[in-house]
């Protein structure tokens, strides 16, 4: 990285959008800073991160972990936002102590609650000197009074003005070493500042032990310093107030919304509810309907087997039928083709017999040879007749197959239809049943909420639940 | 010395800290960070939350004073525009400052030492057989 000659020109513009420039929009966000104010730490900010990122990537770390770990460094957000502030406009929270302790200062004055100008007679000997006590922490004096060791050492218990505590590895509270530092920077600032050790003086000191602060000094110091306590009690007292005001107003707004929002779910849920069980009705007419369809299906093709089974019965049957219908008639025939055949044998007999005889009668043998020719000629039609009443017994035996048979082919088509729209109705049989086991399930197992006749949402009726109005901070 | 790992510094202690590294020469802020892990050999860690808020009060107290650079990265485009850091230079007043937080703080030890001095060796030596 190569730097230029410092400058102070306009401030340039930031780096591309990424991780770092987001948390620093959110992070300045929380600063409220004026524009120009913010520009300066922003950009101090964002050199601090980049640079670092830069570091942690040549160590080894991928620019996604740098990232990570260099904003993780600077702490949590809005903490370090408030230390921020706090360096920026340390003057505002003095201003404001200041104006408070000119106020209670006055009030004071007013009722005579307490001497601004000397300690309080009960810490005083009647002889103006200072009562002695060797030990230290015995005695609790009253709100940031003053315990006195003697005339120029005195103690005063912190824990009224409320600062920022934590706990030492002891489990002991101490105060918080920031906030010390702004009390300790007001109370100098405010009195007597030359005196004090740290402003350059060599007659006040102080020292903290937990939530005691025990001060070395004039007695005008410990006037002015007991001053200020007061004043920061009161202060405090007074932000309390404010708090806990706002802390009801805060709990009544969120109370509001709970309860509007508890309202609306109650009726989204209504909604809900009543869109449930309207599908449910539909579903279950449609339900209904199909089974309605699903039996008249079954019972449809129950009897389309049984028509199917009687044409094939009657196809089977067609040969028979046919030779049944000519039986009678090929009978006829048959006994007269008989009969031809037994003349026409008799014939030849009584031929052979005139041709054997020693005197042949040839006028009787031409007679009976042309009566055999007309009776081989009616054999032979009879033999014609029966051949075609063979045929019509095979034609007619066929038409039948064939009329029954496209029958059969009708009814086959017609079946497997039928086949097809029962499975198709037990498909939405099976279907209709599942959604609507579905549905009655969801009603039982709706989360939160019961419908109207279990008579709202279960658990607490506030946000805050039992004795939320006494809930401290 | 299990409880020296991290020694716990007061405000007073880090602003002498960084005082001291500027009175070498003028940083910037991460700098004066990488600055005071090195010089401790990582035992100290002036951690952004409290660095740059003390930076901030030690300007307004006039005990250092700040300005301006553009910062580019190697290789960058030198139309495009760099980022900016601010460096700390110390001030007169801050030069005394330091001195007078130097001064106290070597008394502090010098009173310290006074206590601990012949004890550590006594508390040190193994015990007589």
């Amino acid at each position: 990285m190569t730097t230029t000659s410092p400058t102070t020109s306009d401030p340039v513009a930031s780096s591309r959008r990424d991780p770092i420039s987001d948390w620093l929009d959110v992070f300045m966000r929380l600063l409220e800073l004026k524009p120009s104010e913010s520009r300066a730490v922003r950009d101090e900010l964002e050199d601090h991160l980049r640079s670092r990122v830069d570091d942690l990537i040549i160590t080894g770390a991928s620019e996604h972990d740098a990232v990570r770990t260099a904003v993780a460094e600077l702490g949590e957000t809005a903490i370090l936002a408030k230390r921020f502030k706090h360096a920026q406009h340390p003057n505002r929270r003095r201003t404001l102590m200041s104006t408070a302790l000119v106020a209670v200062a006055a009030s004071a004055l007013t009722l005579g609650a307490f001497s601004i100008v000397s300690p309080p007679a009960s810490l005083t000997t009647a002889a103006g000197q200072a009562a002695p006590n060797t030990i230290i922490g015995l005695v609790d004096p009253p709100e940031g009074e003053a315990a006195p060791f003697n005339e120029r050492l005195r103690r005063y218990d912190l824990k009224p003005l409320r600062l920022t505590q934590r706990l030492n590895s002891e489990g002991q509270p101490v105060i918080d070493s920031e906030a010390i530092d702004r009390l300790m920077h007001t109370m100098q600032t405010l009195v007597t500042t030359d005196s004090w050790e740290d402003f350059g003086g060599d007659q006040a000191s102080y020292s903290i032990y937990g939530t005691t602060l025990y001060v070395q000094g004039e007695p005008e110091t410990h006037t002015g310093v007991q001053w200020v306590i007061q004043g920061l009690i009161a202060e405090a007292d007074e932000q309390d107030a404010d708090y806990e005001a706002q802390r009801k107003e805060n709990e009544a707004a969120i109370q509001a919304d709970y309860e509007a929002e508890l309202l609306r779910l109650k009726e989204q849920q209504a909604q809900i509810e009543a869109e449930r069980r309207q599908r449910m009705d539909e579903l279950e007419t449609q339900y209904q309907d199909l089974t309605t369809h699903y039996i008249e299906l079954t019972r449809e093709l129950a009897q389309l087997e049984q028509e199917q089974e009687a044409i094939e019965h009657k196809i089977h049957s067609a040969s028979y039928n046919a030779d049944v219908m000519f039986a009678a008639e090929l009978g006829a025939v048959r006994e007269r083709i008989d009969i031809l055949e037994r003349e026409r044998d008799m014939l030849v007999n009584q031929i052979v017999s005139e041709k054997g005889a020693g005197q042949i009668n040839h006028d009787r043998v031409k007679e009976l040879e042309s009566r055999l020719h007309d009776v081989q000629q009616q054999i032979q039609s009879a033999e014609e007749q029966t051949a075609v009443i063979r045929q019509k017994t095979a034609q007619f035996t066929q038409e039948e197959q064939n009329k029954f048979g496209q029958m059969k082919a009708d009814f086959v088509a017609r079946r497997a239809e039928l086949e097809l729209r029962y499975e198709d109705a037990e498909v939405r049989l099976t279907r209709v049943r599942s959604v609507l086991l579905d549905l009655e399930l969801a009603a039982y197992t709706s989360p939160g909420f019961r419908t109207s006749e279990s008579g709202g949402p279960q658990g607490g009726d506030s946000p805050f639940g039992p004795g939320a109005e006494t809930a401290s901070r | 010395m299990p409880f020296f790992d991290k020694p716990q510094l007061k405000p007073d202690h880090w602003e002498m800290l960084v005082l001291s590294v500027l009175a070498e020469d003028q940083a910037y802020g991460y700098a004066i960070s990488k600055a005071v892990a090195a010089r401790s050999d990582n035992t100290l860690t002036l951690a952004p939350s409290q660095l740059y808020p003390l930076l901030k009060k030690l300007e307004k107290q006039g005990l250092v004073t700040a300005s301006w650079e553009e910062v580019k990265a190697e290789g960058a485009d030198p139309k495009a525009s760099g980022r900016r850091r601010k460096w700390y230079t110390l001030s007169a007043k801050g030069q005394k400052r330091l001195a007078q937080r130097i001064e106290a703080h070597r008394r502090f030890n010098a009173i310290i030492e006074s206590f601990i001095g012949s004890g550590a060796a006594e508390a040190g030596r193994e015990p007589a057989a």
